[in-house]
């Protein structure tokens, strides 16, 4: 016998008495539904918090957020890209392996966490080409705590209750457009954020 | 006359092997670009003739342990019997065979992890530097590649899975609790220098 006749035999020994047939009912309705929401959800487009940029042609730069209020403890995700918008090719050097910062700041402007601070970049010279449109696309994430002393007035551990205010930046850098090239950093207007 | 002509024919010859020696070391080996500039080979290389003998196998690192913290290293393929020919012989391996251990900082048990991923990760923006570090550390001398600062010393890959500060901190105190280790290798940076890491410079 195969498996295929075990579980008809299966099947029929479950669905013998009334009862049964109840519970197996209940069963197959509850994992329809959750099939179902699932394959609802999934088919969503993902939700998309608040979102800020600067430009400096040819160069957009950008953040956004899930949300913008969080439950204390959470993780704050944000993206951070950086998009060639002009219509050639551009070269972008870097010194080291730092290439754009996430900036925490209190509701009295004071810097508390960065990425940068709190992250080891390597010691290497990071050179990337950008085509017409195309993007570096980076993801970075605070979990809301401060890991070590050294940087801001809060102590070590999670963050209080409160507003704070986010925005990306890109290192400083080395812009070749055409062999005309210029030095520049660029930062995003900040996006207020509430812990709750 | 003519012995003068052969006297300085051998002498150009012999000239111009030195020189040849100076920029390669055997077959198509070459010195990367570190190893030059610090003239690493004038540790272990007493007449200059580019090969290592067993007088100088000390002074290249025989019988030492080089904890490297990095991103990951490219050792050992996917496909096996593959090996990177420059780093496979100067892996050293924990009891467990493994060449390294990441560290991973976990932010929902607030704990950092020791994970068994201690590979390059393709995908990663660091990709290939781990690697590369490894070999201008202790890149194995044999005919192909380049060579190494110490490339008789063994290394050991800590990975920093997502670079997390925290991660550091633990690769280092492991580094430190090892007892084989030697010396540690960080190609790394900071934007500043948290005060705990200051400490666990001094104590590493």
């Amino acid at each position: 016998m195969n498996w295929g006749v075990y579980c008809l035999i299966g099947l029929g020994s479950l669905l013998a008495s009334r009862s049964r047939k109840a519970i197996f009912a209940v069963i197959i309705s509850i994992a329809v539904l959750g099939a179902s929401s699932y394959a609802y959800l999934a088919s969503l487009p993902p939700h998309e918090g608040p979102k800020v940029s600067t430009v400096s042609p040819p160069l957009e730069f950008s953040i956004q957020l899930e949300r913008a209020d969080f439950e204390q403890g959470g993780l704050i995700n944000a993206s951070l890209t950086l998009t060639n918008t002009g219509n050639k090719t551009i070269g972008l050097s870097w010194g080291n392996g730092d290439i754009f910062d996430l900036i925490v700041e209190d509701a009295n402007g004071t810097r508390i966490w960065r990425w940068g601070f709190f992250h080891a970049h390597i010691n290497a010279v990071v050179d990337k080409a950008l085509s017409p449109d195309g993007s570096l696309a980076y993801y970075y994430w605070w979990d809301q705590r401060i890991p070590f002393e050294g940087m801001g007035p809060y102590p070590v551990g999670q963050v209080p209750k409160g507003t704070y205010f986010v925005k990306g930046s890109v290192f400083p850098f080395t812009l070749n457009v055409d062999g005309h090239v210029s030095n520049l950093s660029l930062e995003t207007p900040t996006i207020a954020i509430t812990i709750n | 006359m003519k012995l003068c002509t052969l006297a300085a024919f051998l002498l150009v010859m012999s000239m111009l092997a030195v020189c040849a020696g100076f920029q390669s070391v055997r077959g198509t080996e070459t010195r990367p670009w570190g190893v030059e500039r610090i003239r690493a080979y004038c540790a272990w290389d007493n007449n200059l003739d580019m090969i290592i003998d067993n007088v100088t196998d000390p002074r290249a690192g025989q019988n030492v342990v080089i904890a490297v913290i990095d991103y990951g290293i490219d050792y050992l393929p996917t496909i096996p019997p593959a090996y990177h020919e420059d780093l496979s012989d100067n892996v050293w391996r924990d009891y467990q065979g493994k060449g390294g251990l990441g560290f991973k900082w976990n932010w929902i048990t607030q704990r950092v992890e020791e994970v068994y991923d201690h590979r390059d990760d393709p995908d990663s923006g660091n990709v290939g530097h781990g690697t590369h570090v490894c070999g201008t550390s202790a890149a194995v001398d044999n005919d192909i590649g380049v060579i190494g600062t110490a490339p008789k010393a063994l290394i050991y890959m800590l990975k920093l899975v997502t670079g997390d500060s925290r991660e550091l901190v633990a690769a280092v105190n492991y580094a430190a609790n090892m007892g084989q280790v030697s010396v540690i290798v960080m190609s790394l940076g900071l934007n500043g220098v948290p005060l705990t890491l200051q400490g666990l410079r001094m104590r590493a």
